[in-house]
């Protein structure tokens, strides 16, 4: 069975690409740049004898071409889930960001997102199969950093919500996590001050290979930030706005 | 310049002698890596060489470990080109399902294919297949100033970068030729042995054996020079169709104050181990366990060395000067009486250019704990090693001194004039190229 990964060159995509071709399914990989994809691509057919097509294509501005994609699965497995491990964010996302960057951001994260959702949600129907989104605990409530990335990953969880109540008759699970902190090169430099030891994307990529066609809705990654998420909305402003996080 | 996705890290070498914090990046994307960074940097593998080479004082440390992928598989040829950021252990697992295997492994499979390239290594069985750059098509080296270039066999560069230190470039991708492998094991025939010239003389009674070494008590207190000498050989055939290799590999980081090795319990140890390990004539292991002895037990040899960690220097001798070589060195030990615990032998082949620890002969290699009498007999040993003009391995030693590099090495001030020539700035630099006055 095939897989497309949205977001696949690096950090968790990479990871979970490698998971979903170490049991054998195929892959679609789309990722914005060429130079990266074709060797993860060589890579895993080498290792895993799986077919997996890299297709080249930026989120951060619409329309989205879907052609390459189309194409690609005409020529493959039949398609049995789409992952989203795709994330954009910006050193000067402040409130007052410029325009470009503040657009790239929402239609990488959350806009493309939805689009190519939207374009695919009929063939998914035709089987059993998943759409798995990720999120941030960026989102569970603003700062005053991250602005525009954090909006758009409240958005894109509002969305799964909706799309899950949409397919609840229908053979399409959907999945999200709302994900603590990743130990891949994005955080790298430190930036963001860690409540929790930074995940582990090998352990992440394991765990939701694992999950994949459990019903469980909307998760956070690791569970300990389930009470974080339960509890951050309720810090009165007073305390809230004197944390820096 | 700000350089994006950066983090102070500290340092330290595998004998635990040098530690630097430096500014560390570890690039996961292409555009990340053709980055025009051109302030002072190094690039990094798995950072097991037990010297500096892969850190240095306000130089940007450009770790490769996410480069670890397999790019192209000839079947028919048995070559393979792969990322250099690859781990032994990364490559053979996917080389052993394919049935094939590479001739030439140092002791750890964490090590990175950069490095092996970087150290120019060799593993248990130089006198039969040389070094790493023997078994390597081409390289691609990526400098930020000249671009990506692809540096062909025998070319000055390729030979310059083999045993290099990571000086020449970021070395991006290896194209390697592979050998089918015979077995799933490997027969190891251990022999007693009471001196290392008795070694000396079973390796050249056995010139074809797969594998061939030595190891020696070094204390003088008890049973100096005892030892024993290891051949191998494939077996026959498969066992199993999976072989195995182990997913752990390396154990915790976990630091002891002081060391357990000491006047006693070294001669005990070697002892003891003498006696298990020829306890049997013939012993047959997995062919992992063969290739990687320092695999997760192994590795608290090392540990007990406690915080100050160890030195060791390895030595290799010209065929010609082997016997009096080891008459002088044995002579000195019993004189200065060093904290010497294990000396390892190997026989050698190759053809040694620029930095590269390679050529017909004796290797002998001397392991210590780290003490100012060690530091004492180390200038001593240097002394020797320059009257027989024989060469240090640049990458063992982090205490070496740059006269004797100078001195030992033929092509030191080729090696030097070529780095200007390629990088009139030289941007790449390390602790150990800065000891080295590289």
């Amino acid at each position: 069975m095939t897989f497309i990964i949205v977001g696949a060159s690096a950090g968790l995509g990479r990871s979970l690409a490698e998971k979903f071709a170490s049991e054998k399914n195929d892959l679609i990989l789309i990722s914005s740049d060429m130079r990266d994809l074709i060797p993860l691509k060589s890579d895993l057919e080498i290792r895993f004898k799986v077919k997996v097509i890299p297709i080249e294509l930026s989120l951060k501005k619409i329309s989205v071409d879907f052609t390459k994609i189309i194409q690609s699965l005409n020529h493959i497995s039949p398609l049995e889930g789409i992952l989203f491990p795709v994330g954009y964010s910006d050193i000067n996302d402040v409130p007052g960001l410029d325009d470009t960057t503040a657009i790239e951001i929402f239609n990488t994260n959350l806009i493309c997102v939805c689009l190519i959702i939207n374009h695919f949600l009929n063939s998914l129907k035709e089987r059993k199969s998943v759409i798995i989104g990720f999120g941030s605990v960026a989102a569970i409530r603003g700062r005053s950093r991250n602005v525009t990335y954090a909006a758009s990953k409240r958005g894109l969880e509002s969305f799964f919500e909706s799309l899950r109540h949409h397919m609840q008759n229908s053979n399409v699970i959907i999945q999200f996590y709302v994900l603590g902190y990743l130990d891949t090169n994005l955080s790298f430099g430190g930036q963001d001050q860690v409540f929790f030891r930074r995940i582990d994307v090998k352990k992440l990529s394991d765990v939701v290979y694992s999950n994949r066609f459990r019903d469980f809705g909307t998760m956070a990654y690791p569970k300990k930030w389930k009470l974080v998420k339960l509890l951050l909305p309720f810090i009165p402003w007073k305390i809230f706005k004197k944390i820096n996080f | 310049m700000k350089i994006p996705y950066t983090k102070n890290t500290t340092f330290t070498s595998f004998d635990k002698t040098v530690s630097i914090t430096t500014l560390h990046q570890k690039p996961d994307r292409t555009r990340m890596l053709e980055e025009s960074i051109t302030t002072f940097q190094i690039p990094r593998g798995s950072g097991l060489s037990y010297v500096p080479a892969s850190f240095g004082q306000d130089t940007l440390v450009r770790e490769l470990s996410p480069f670890n992928r397999i790019l192209e598989f000839d079947v028919k040829q048995k070559t393979v080109v792969v990322e250099s950021g690859i781990t032994l252990k990364k490559l053979l697992e996917w080389s052993f399902t394919e049935k094939l295997y590479l001739p030439v492994q140092p002791g750890y499979p964490d090590i990175t294919i950069g490095g092996c390239v970087a150290a120019n290594v060799h593993g248990k069985n130089p006198h039969k297949y040389g070094s790493f750059k023997e078994h390597v098509i081409w390289i691609e080296l990526f400098h930020p100033k000249n671009g990506s270039r692809i540096l062909e066999s025998k070319s000055e560069l390729f030979e310059a970068t083999f045993g290099g230190l990571g000086l020449t470039g970021i070395i991006t991708k290896v194209k390697i030729q592979l050998r089918d492998l015979p077995s799933d094991r490997i027969t190891v025939e251990p022999r007693k042995v009471d001196s290392m010239i008795e070694s000396a003389e079973i390796f050249e009674r056995n010139p074809n054996s797969e594998i061939l070494y030595a190891w020696h008590n070094g204390s003088i207190l008890k049973n100096f020079e005892k030892g024993v000498v290891q051949i191998g050989s494939f077996s026959e055939g498969f066992l199993g169709n999976n072989l195995i290799v182990p997913k752990k590999t390396t154990i915790k980081k976990i630091q002891i104050p002081i060391s357990f090795w000491g006047k006693f319990t070294i001669p005990l140890f070697n002892s003891i181990n003498r006696n298990i390990e020829t306890s049997q004539n013939k012993i047959e292991k997995d062919i992992f366990n063969n290739f990687f002895p320092f695999t997760f037990s192994t590795q608290w040899y090392f540990v007990l060395y406690g915080k100050k960690g160890f030195r060791e220097c390895q030595i290799l001798v010209s065929k010609n000067n082997i016997r009096d070589f080891i008459h002088d060195l044995t002579s000195l030990i019993r004189k200065e009486k060093p904290d010497l615990h294990l000396m390892g032998l190997k026989p050698f082949r190759g053809e040694q250019k620029f930095l590269q620890y390679c050529r017909d002969g004796l290797s002998i290699t001397l392991n210590f704990k780290n003490s100012p009498s060690t530091s004492h007999f180390l200038s001593k040993i240097d002394e020797l090693v320059m009257s027989y003009k024989a060469l240090p391995y640049i990458i063992k030693d982090s205490r070496l001194p740059k006269n004797i590099v100078e001195k030992c090495y033929p092509q030191y001030e080729e090696f030097k004039n070529l780095l200007k020539k390629i990088d009139p700035d030289r941007i790449f630099k390390s602790y150990l190229s800065e000891q080295l006055n590289l």
